[in-house]
């Protein structure tokens, strides 16, 4: 299923790129490395926190949510990471051969590896929290899947080239809801090392870490035990 | 508790709405600038961009009510009703679709509306005839297509993985992020001669009348000929399919 995902979304820009070398200052190479992150990011998720994500929703409404309370260990971890998935961990694999040939295909510097290195756990964080900040709903409302899905729409921006928005959708992707910070705007600092768009990763990634934990407490707190 | 009772009425009154804004109306409205503003960059001299998309992606909502699928039905052994009533299982299930089909195209229609108050609408009355005639087969063929990967879930436990795997080849054989004729002459050759583009691709440029009279009947032979064998195996596959499935208290 992420196989095809992933050929599709390929393809996709496979195709745009027959019409036009440059999509405002974005050329292939610097969209296969938007695409290369976005891969390992999603794969990382799908074999790590997927199911742990899917399967809240009905944890809270069933009440079996206390049993993650009771548990000795961090609930926010356990809640998202309880359940590893061994058949997206090929994905995983397939994401990194895909990240090597576009490093060796499009030959990486060596400050793009640095910077690379650098800024992919904090783009993997950003999307850590953007995925949960979606599926805290579960918590209030008796139908969360609408978030979920909104989510898997809003996903194609973190798709796209940051530069085909005007400024003031790429603000707020870039800071208030930052799509953007998962792999289009690491993508575009690997390429241009420019100081602007790591500050605005910087920020976004930020500001969605401190929104959720605050949400997640704000959650809990709301959170009626089956018990009680 | 009268005041208890008003609350929770008003709740009720706005959450539904609220809950069908969320669910169908905001993602599909959000997914929409991502291939405008794609293709809008990558091929500045075609204009009707933005209304390719806008019109591909309402038939794609329209035709495809996510309500209409059986696979909850057949996991949780309450389709097993069907067989109680004296229609066939595909024709009952063909009609609950058509149900779905209408909600969905009376709130297709407002949206063109709403967007026609706000910009001209490239609309001719020869466009909009096309659109007519090739409507049926459009219907008929996103009906048969989700239909038989939602009877995957007679055999298998896991039917979600088949249509996740459906709509991302829409995405792509369907037009729903690019237009058919941007893809490579050999893959556009392969998605012109499969049955997804009824689901997005027809009805737009249909709509757009960007089809001469020729293409349409072309189209409608096609069309009928999916219809034909898509409908034949869906038959086929159903049958078995019910024949296999062991329902809860049999």
């Amino acid at each position: 299923m992420d196989l095809v995902y992933y050929s599709s979304l390929f393809a996709v820009y496979y195709s745009v790129y027959l019409f036009t070398d440059n999509l405002n200052g974005w050329d292939f190479r610097a969209t296969l490395f938007l695409l290369a992150i976005w891969f390992l990011i999603d794969s990382f998720h799908m074999a790590f926190l997927a199911t742990g994500t899917w399967s809240l929703p009905s944890v809270v409404n069933q009440g079996l949510f206390d049993s993650y309370l009771l548990k000795p260990v961090n609930c926010f971890i356990f809640s998202f990471f309880n359940k590893f998935e061994p058949s997206s961990f090929y994905n995983l694999l397939l994401s990194v051969g895909f990240l090597v040939i576009v490093a060796f295909k499009f030959e990486i510097t060596a400050i793009e590896l640095i910077t690379f290195i650098c800024i992919f756990p904090v783009a993997l964080l950003a999307s850590i929290f953007l995925r949960v900040l979606f599926i805290l709903p579960c918590f209030f409302l008796e139908t969360p899947y609408a978030f979920m899905r909104l989510f898997m729409t809003l996903k194609d921006y973190g798709t796209s080239p940051s530069d085909i928005f005007t400024p003031l959708v790429r603000y707020i992707l870039g800071i208030l809801l930052p799509f953007l910070v998962i792999a289009s705007l690491p993508a575009k600092f690997i390429v241009t090392q420019n100081m602007e768009t790591l500050f605005v990763v910087a920020l976004g990634s930020s500001l969605i870490s401190i929104f959720t934990i605050w949400m997640w407490n704000k959650a809990i707190n709301h959170y009626q035990s089956a018990s009680s | 508790m009268i005041f208890s009772i008003t609350k929770s009425e008003i709740k009720r009154l706005f959450a539904y709405p609220l809950i069908f804004f969320l669910r169908e109306f905001l993602p599909f409205v959000a997914a929409l600038p991502v291939p405008v503003l794609l293709w809008q960059n990558a091929t500045p001299s075609d204009t009707q961009v933005f209304w390719y998309f806008l019109f591909s992606m309402t038939a794609y909502q329209i035709f495809t009510p996510e309500p209409a699928y059986i696979s909850r039905e057949v996991y949780d052994g309450t389709v097993t009703r069907y067989f109680l009533y004296p229609h066939s299982f595909s024709s009952i299930i063909f009609s609950r679709y058509l149900g779905y089909l209408v909600c969905q195209l009376f709130l297709g229609l407002l949206f063109i509306i709403l967007v026609a108050a706000l910009w001209q609408l490239p609309v001719t009355l020869e466009g909009f005839l096309k659109f007519l005639l090739l409507t049926p087969f459009c219907v008929g063929l996103s009906f048969l297509l989700f239909s038989l990967v939602e009877a995957v879930t007679l055999w298998l436990e896991d039917g979600w993985t088949f249509r996740v795997i459906l709509e991302v080849v829409a995405i792509f054989l369907a037009g729903r992020f690019l237009k058919l004729e941007h893809l490579p002459s050999i893959v556009e050759a392969v998605a012109q001669t499969l049955p997804f583009k009824f689901m997005a691709y027809i009805p737009s440029v249909a709509l757009l009348n960007n089809l001469s009279w020729f293409e349409v009947s072309v189209i409608t032979f096609q069309g009928l000929a999916w219809l034909l064998v898509l409908g034949y195996v869906f038959r086929l596959f159903l049958n078995e399919g019910l024949r296999h499935f062991s329902a809860f208290g049999s």
